[in-house]
């Protein structure tokens, strides 16, 4: 896998939004802002809750770019007919998948600074590693459950809903915008099986808000979590794009 | 001659049940164009998709370059350039954007591309999008990427599927220039005209099989086909001496085994037949014809 060939393959995609920029402004731009101006207006001044909902904010819009429109664009890449007019270009299977990453990492780059510049500005200790590690996190389970969902279903058009539905799902399911600490037991107990509970908690202790859940599991569970969706992503490409193309 | 694909009994079975090839077995030698022709669902994509390495076969072996296409995709991927058969381009990018992409990567001086471009009238719409081009562009498009990508393998599912007659002499043109230069391909094809011109030898698939294969292009120039619509088709049947002739409601259909055969008695008509008020169609016979023919032979 050659560096050059992905950066090519990279600006290659990021290319292809020229002609759906009205779709990437709303997801990458609009949608992020908005949620911002909302966090700041509902916050009223409130530091702390300004901070619960910044991290929730990071959680959601990386949902938005790694989750949403990356798997839209690897069920896009992985219909039978597109699969087939890669097969023309000579980049591997994997560096194909790898740059459609990149690009959607560099998408998000504009919405996540966002937020963390304001968050930088509300908080006077920022613990960088952990920030660091609960962006990881999310990037590390996000990606793989976006190529996960692209190659299952294989059509961008079947894919929308579903990912509209987890949208859903994900921002009741998952503490962004309230705290872990008031809610009854039965339901956390419920939210902590989501590993997005987790990079929520770990991003939360990085900026001094503690949900009163040991750190260290909630980052061993995403770890683990992780690592399960990319074997099975592994699993599900162990022999090239055959083996997705086959499930006819 | 070197064999460059061994399709060996092959079989695919899709999980979905549905037997897309049966005891498949094809051959193509350096410098040898090879063409696998059949109708709609014979299983001829299938068959590439399974050279390209993008299927696995159900049971039997396909070697290309001596490996196999599903393990050694990399090695494939250098070796072999590829034509799909539906015309999906990249509607986002330029034309040459695309093409300098594919270039970059295959490691295509510039003025290859260039060439190509102007070869198959590409050049004049190079800062074209992709969604902006015609159907017809789109398919050139496909093949100008192959040629800029090279490769001693060319294969090309329905190449001038969607294409009108110019841009078909265009692109026959092309390939045949390729041909010249000891290129390897294989191409699936339903028009006859294109076998004839480009071909050595032909594979035809019917219902997942190989029905036949004819290793000379004389087999396929027999057969033509003249239609002659008129009013009362009984008082010329007389001048078709040399055809099989059957005659319907308003037209007269006489079947041929040489062109030349066809073109006496069309001389016949003009000399005896031209005051009446005639509609003649010469058309050289389709797929289907030909495989009808071969099972008759069986």
């Amino acid at each position: 896998m050659g560096f050059s060939t992905l950066f090519k393959s990279t600006i290659f995609t990021l290319k292809m939004y020229r002609l759906y920029w009205p779709y990437l402004l709303s997801i990458s731009i609009m949608m992020p802002i908005t949620y911002l101006i909302i966090i700041l207006a509902i916050s009223q001044g409130d530091l702390e809750a300004l901070r619960v909902a910044l991290t929730g904010y990071i959680t959601i819009t990386g949902f938005n770019i790694l989750l949403y429109m990356l798997a839209t664009l690897i069920a896009n890449t992985f219909e039978e007919q597109v699969l087939e007019s890669y097969a023309l270009l000579p980049v591997s299977f994997w560096e194909i998948v790898i740059s459609q990453i990149l690009a959607q990492a560099l998408i998000g780059i504009i919405p996540l600074a966002v937020g963390l510049v304001v968050l930088k500005c509300i908080s006077s200790n920022i613990n960088i590693p952990l920030l660091i590690t609960g962006l990881t996190l999310e990037f590390a389970i996000y990606t793989p459950l976006a190529i996960l969902l692209g190659i299952s279903v294989r059509n961008r058009i079947r894919l929308d809903p579903l990912l509209v539905f987890l949208m859903m799902f994900i921002v009741i399911a998952t503490p962004s915008y309230y705290r872990l600490l008031y809610i009854g037991d039965i339901y956390k107990t419920l939210l902590l099986i989501n590993p997005l509970t987790h990079v929520v908690l770990v991003l939360r202790s990085a900026v001094g808000v503690y949900e009163g859940f040991p750190l260290v599991f909630s980052i061993i569970y995403s770890i683990l979590f992780s690592t399960l969706l990319c074997v099975l992503v592994l699993y599900k490409l162990r022999g090239g794009a055959f083996t997705v193309l086959e499930k006819r | 001659m070197r064999e460059v694909v061994v399709v060996d009994r092959v079989t695919k079975i899709y999980p979905n049940g549905v037997k897309a090839n049966i005891e498949v077995s094809v051959r193509a030698c350096s410098s040898e164009v090879v063409c696998i022709m059949g109708p709609n669902g014979a299983g001829k994509t299938t068959l590439v998709r399974q050279i390209i390495g993008l299927l696995k076969p159900t049971s039997g072996v396909i070697r290309v370059f001596g490996v196999d296409p599903v393990k050694r995709q990399d090695y494939i991927k250098k070796k072999v350039a590829y034509t799909p058969q539906l015309p999906l381009t990249y509607p986002a990018h330029r034309v040459l954007e695309v093409s300098k992409y594919v270039a970059e990567l295959s490691n295509t001086p510039f003025e290859r591309v260039k060439e190509v471009l102007e070869e198959l009238d590409l050049w004049s719409v190079r800062d074209r999008l992709g969604y902006q081009l015609s159907i017809g562009q789109r398919k050139l498009l496909l093949l100008a990427l192959a040629l800029i990508k090279s490769g001693d393998l060319l294969i090309l599912d329905e190449p001038t599927t969607f294409v009108d007659i110019f841009k078909k002499r265009l692109m026959w043109s092309v390939l045949l220039e390729e041909r010249k230069r000891g290129k390897t391909m294989i191409i699936v094809s339903h028009d006859i005209e294109e076998v004839r011109r480009l071909c050595d030898r032909v594979y035809i698939m019917v219902a997942g099989r190989i029905a036949g294969k004819l290793d000379s292009l004389s087999d396929i120039s027999r057969g033509v086909e003249v239609k002659v619509y008129y009013e009362k088709p009984g008082e010329i049947t007389h001048l078709f001496k040399r055809g099989v002739v059957k005659v319907y409601e308003g037209l007269l259909i006489a079947e041929y085994n040489q062109l030349i055969e066809a073109l006496e008695d069309l001389e016949n008509l003009a000399i005896n037949g031209l005051n009446r008020d005639i509609r003649v169609l010469l058309e050289y016979p389709s797929v289907e014809y030909i495989v009808e023919s071969l099972f008759n032979k069986r």
